[in-house]
């Protein structure tokens, strides 16, 4: 397996080529230990923080934004997008306000980033 | 179906059409007037570059140079009574060379054989003096202040809604499809699967008046379009002259013209060149290329920078160049208006004039409305208010308070007009109010301007379109949206 | 009709109105904030994506997170916050200068103030400005635009989405669409290289497999009633390839192309701008030249991050305290001159007794730069840049102890910046 990954981990912004080579993960390019840690993070289970839009049941704001307080696993997106998509929440809801509990059993949150009303 | 025969149909919204609308809504007559697009003024007179031409450039024999010459005449008792923006500019013909003036001298006698009056020729001192922006390589050229400019849609809102107002039904979203003749009245449908019948059709259908004379099986013409392209800059724009200014103008064009608008904005173009399509509008970069050449030769301080946006339109032409209007020789009660291309707005009121002395002729009875109501209250623009009378109109109606348009200081009151008045596409809001056209060219009232329609009429937002046909605006709500089968697989 | 006096008047209810604000308010002096919208926040509420706060607080927030940061403080400050709100005209009369606002909840009214802040933020470049030819179809959105609506009111403008622009703005829109089950079939740069941070190309293009066609631009936009495709032609040479031109069919474009600061108020009231930003020239104070008004945030110039908005405009709150109690008017300033390879610099005077921060452009890219700042021919400093490049603004400071009182002619030698 060889992937190339550009690491995000600093403004350097290296062009990491991982090799599997027998079990064993081996690095290119990468300029620190950051770099391995990012790289190997990107080709094993790359994660990512979701960020949505939930419908509310107000009509002056009839949508509020929404987080996944961690990255969460690439596999996992699409299926969190349709969860949230489908939920409805109640006013007034405040930043932090948990509106889904550890989804599919990542213990990740998804996690309401606006108060409202003020 | 109804049963009811109106005395006249017209056939096209635009500035002939409405001005026939209005001119025959001071008589006792039932007139319906039919127009193909979502609004009326979505056609040809949309684009149009709003001058009314002071009357120097068609020879006297022409129909065109004595109707455009009565229809400037009428532009300040039209002003006075309706209320849409109309200034007395002037308009200056520069000349570049000896060649030129000499073509500017022909201008001139033209002019007076025409009548038209306080005509000028100008020494490069005079003209400079006129219009210190100029290119100081001119060699001298012609005043007409007699010229004017006005916003072409405000002029056509304010005839059909005078016209309405005495009495005129208007029907849009009506694509007159077959012109049948019923005994003494015509039957005409349309695609839409409407009907309306009229004892007299009056045909002003800009570029398609060719199409709807074969639809009654009157003469038969072909309208070649001819399209001409512009740009808009923002007010303030460098270059902003004092008077419309014209080059010397060449054989079939009135050429690349620099405008300052009634509004302040500024406008140069535009290009003249013939095509097939009457649906092509495009802009092209060769033809935006050559108005910033040619409008820059003539004011050298004009800036690419100041750009708003650009756009075409199309005249529609006839083989001769001259205005046909004239009752059909092949079909009773059916008048043609067609080839109305420059100076059609300068000369519309006229044609308004001359159409319903044709009718006259053609046996429509002709009493005059006792009741006739020539006059539009002044549209009130929060952009032109004095604070203090704001403050007051607030005070009445809090929405005029709720400024939507920030680049033209559009309210949300005026907003509410234009779509009670029947403007309920985007672009139509736009004509009306404003809104939408100036700098940031819709990117912060766009949001506001949906919700508003979709509050004021119902149409839900996925329905509003920009200027009606296909031209949707929000493809779904997030709300209706069904993701299941839209959402890839990383 | 009604005047209210309040010490400063903010304009703009963004990140630098409400940084500035606080800053005034805590202070004690007696602040009016004013916004068009009907909440606090400016654009952060509808950028729903992280990002934010990562040099402020820290921390990686989402737009709406930051803002909160701030509207939360403003509550309890007493600060008299006006919404829905509109400035129509500024007077800058000395020493007490008003403007004209008007809403639906308050009416018409005036606001006389000591002290104005501009914080009108910026407007986006479109399609209009560009002039790209072709038709004049429904679909074609800023990115803002597209942003708002989407964000804030729910609404998808497209189901098959072209993106012209790689700025960051662009690049979050190419996620956010997709993630609404629009497709995303391409975005075009103009440049050789993507405008945005390398971090959006790979999380939101290269995640999706969003093609990016480097060194493109669109040549026409085809469509009647609603947009039914673009031409795309590849720039070669530094000229266009026409024979190469392709066609991609979508029913939306979105237009991330700049962003152009919102003066049209400063302007009407006579203020003095800067061609290179499209702000005002500001002095040392972050003042214009109209005494008493500050600029602060994207109304003065566009930035990229937002930490930086709110730090410009927490100083420019100190430099408006300062002038309010009289403290910086006799302060000498100097020019400042922006040498070679340089875009702009912020602000456009030096001043001997207190710290200066200057924010500045390159016009190049480029690792391994130097700063060079002279007074005259004596070298103030000298900066090692580790990589500079036009789509990052930077910041530098240089200090009271740095600089000499050196004259000619009565007046301070020019502070002058070069790039190598």
């Amino acid at each position: 397996m060889e992937k190339e990954v550009i690491c995000l981990s600093c403004p350097n912004g290296c062009h990491i080529v991982v090799k599997c080579e027998g079990g064993k993960y081996i690095y290119e390019g990468a300029k620190c230990e950051r770099g391995e840690a990012y790289a190997y993070q990107e080709v094993t289970d790359p994660k990512r923080v979701v960020t949505a839009v939930i419908k509310t049941n107000s009509d002056i704001m009839p949508f509020i934004p929404v987080k996944t307080d961690a990255p969460i696993s690439k596999k996992y997106i699409f299926s969190l997008l349709k969860e949230i998509y489908k939920k409805e929440v109640n006013i007034p809801v405040k930043c932090g306000d948990i509106v889904i509990k550890d989804f599919m059993g990542t213990g990740i949150n998804v996690v309401i980033t606006r108060t409202f009303p003020v | 179906m109804s049963s009811k025969v109106y005395d006249v149909a017209i056939i096209g919204a635009g500035c002939c059409g409405a001005s026939i609308a209005r001119k025959l809504s001071a008589y006792d007559v039932s007139v319906v007037l039919l127009e193909k697009c979502a609004d009326v003024c979505f056609g040809v007179s949309k684009a149009n570059s709003g001058i009314i031409h002071a009357g120097f450039h068609h020879p006297v024999t022409s129909l065109k140079a004595r109707l455009e010459i009565r229809g400037n005449l009428m532009f300040d008792q039209l002003h006075y009574e309706l209320n849409f923006p109309f200034k007395r500019v002037g308009i200056i013909v520069a000349a570049f060379s000896v060649e030129e003036m000499k073509t500017v001298e022909h201008l001139y006698a033209q002019g007076i054989a025409n009548g038209v009056p306080q005509l000028e020729v100008c020494s490069r001192e005079r003209i400079l003096a006129l219009e210190p922006q100029l290119n100081p390589d001119v060699v001298g050229g012609l005043f007409a202040p007699t010229g004017g400019i006005i916003e072409p849609y405000r002029y056509v809102f304010a005839l059909v809604e005078n016209a309405q107002k005495n009495g005129v039904e208007v029907k849009t979203n009506f694509t007159v499809s077959k012109g049948i003749k019923e005994g003494d009245y015509w039957i005409v449908e349309s695609k839409e699967g409407e009907t309306v019948k009229a004892k007299y059709v009056v045909n002003s259908a800009g570029l398609y008046a060719d199409e709807i004379s074969k639809c009654f099986g009157a003469e038969e013409f072909k309208i070649t379009p001819r399209k001409g392209e512009e740009f808009l800059l923002q007010r303030n724009a460098r270059g902003f002259p004092n008077h419309v200014i014209f080059p010397v103008p060449g054989k079939h064009t009135k050429g690349i013209l620099v405008i300052p608008t009634v509004e302040g904005t500024l406008m140069i173009g535009p290009t003249a060149e013939e095509i097939d399509d009457k649906e092509d509008l495009t802009t092209t970069p060769q033809n935006l290329e050559k108005v910033f050449i040619q409008a820059t030769y003539m004011v050298p301080t004009i800036s690419r920078r100041e750009i708003i946006t650009s756009f075409a339109g199309l005249r529609p032409t006839l083989p001769g160049n001259d205005f046909y209007i004239e009752p059909s020789q092949k079909q009773p009660n059916f008048i043609q208006v067609a080839g109305i291309q420059s100076p059609g707005l300068t000369a519309s009121p006229a044609i308004g004039e001359y159409v319903k002395d044709i009718l006259k002729k053609c046996g429509l009875k002709l009493l005059e409305k006792s009741d006739f109501d020539p006059y539009l209250p002044k549209q009130i623009r929060v952009r032109e208010l004095a604070f203090e009378e704001l403050e007051e109109l607030i005070k009445r109606n809090s929405k005029y308070g709720n400024i939507v348009c920030r680049c033209e200081c559009v309210s949300e009151a005026e907003i509410v007009e234009a779509i009670q008045k029947g403007h309920t596409t985007l672009d139509g809001i736009k004509f009306y109010t404003r809104a939408g056209m100036g700098l940031c060219q819709g990117a912060f009232c766009t949001y506001k301007i949906l919700k508003i329609i979709s509050r004021e009429t119902s149409i839900p937002i996925e329905k509003i379109t920009k200027r009606g046909g296909g031209s949707w605006i929000i493809y779904k709500k997030l709300k209706d949206l069904e993701l299941m089968e839209n959402l890839r697989r990383i | 009709m009604i005047e209210k006096n309040y010490d400063v008047l903010v304009i703009g209810a963004g990140a630098a109105g409400m940084a500035s604000a606080l800053e005034i308010a805590s202070a004690g002096a007696k602040v009016a904030i004013i916004d068009r919208e009907p909440y606090l926040g400016g654009i952060l509420p509808q950028c729903i994506h992280n990002g934010f706060g990562v040099h402020l607080f820290k921390e990686e927030l989402t737009g709406p997170e930051y803002a909160e940061r701030f509207i939360s403080q403003i509550k309890s400050k007493d600060i008299d916050v006006y919404l829905n709100s509109t400035a129509t005209r500024m007077a800058v009369h000395q020493p007490v200068k008003q403007v004209n606002i008007c809403s639906s909840e308050h009416g018409a009214f005036k606001i006389n103030a000591t002290a104005i802040v501009l914080a009108m933020g910026c407007r986006e470049r479109n399609r209009g400005n560009l002039g790209i030819p072709g038709t004049r179809p429904a679909g074609i959105f800023t990115a803002g635009l597209a942003q708002r609506l989407l964000n804030i009111d729910g609404y998808l403008p497209g189901k098959r989405v072209v993106i012209v622009g790689s700025g960051d703005i662009g690049l979050i829109m190419a996620r956010r669409l997709t993630w609404t089950g629009a497709e995303v079939l391409g975005v075009i740069e103009i440049l050789p290289y993507p405008s945005g941070l390398t971090r959006n190309i790979v999380q939101c293009l290269h995640d999706y497999d969003i093609p990016l066609y480097l060194s493109h631009v669109v040549t026409k936009i085809e469509g009647k009633d609603r947009v039914e495709a673009v031409q795309i032609t590849p720039i070669e040479n530094g000229v266009l390839n026409e024979a190469k031109t392709f066609r991609i069919e979508c029913d939306t474009l979105l237009f991330s192309v700049g962003l152009v600061p919102e003066n049209e108020l400063t302007q009407s009231a006579g203020i003095k701008l800067n061609p290179e930003t499209g702000g005002p020239l500001v002095d040392s104070r972050l003042m214009t030249s109209a005494e008493g008004v500050f600029a602060c945030g994207n109304v003065l110039h566009v930035h990229d991050l937002v930490d930086w908005v709110s730090q410009e405009a927490q100083l420019c709150g100190k430099e408006v305290l300062s002038f309010l109690e009289g403290k910086t008017k006799e302060e000498v300033q100097g020019k400042v001159t922006v040498g070679p390879n340089l875009k702009y610099i912020i602000p456009n005077k030096y001043r001997l007794r207190t710290k200066n921060r200057f924010s500045m452009r390159s016009l190049i890219v480029k690792d391994k730069a130097t700063l060079l700042i002279k007074q005259g021919e004596r070298i103030v400093k000298r900066v090692p840049l580790r990589h500079v490049k036009p789509a990052e603004m930077f910041h530098v400071e240089v200090k009271p102890e740095d600089l000499i009182d050196t004259r000619e002619n009565g007046e301070l030698l020019p502070l002058q910046f070069s790039l190598e």
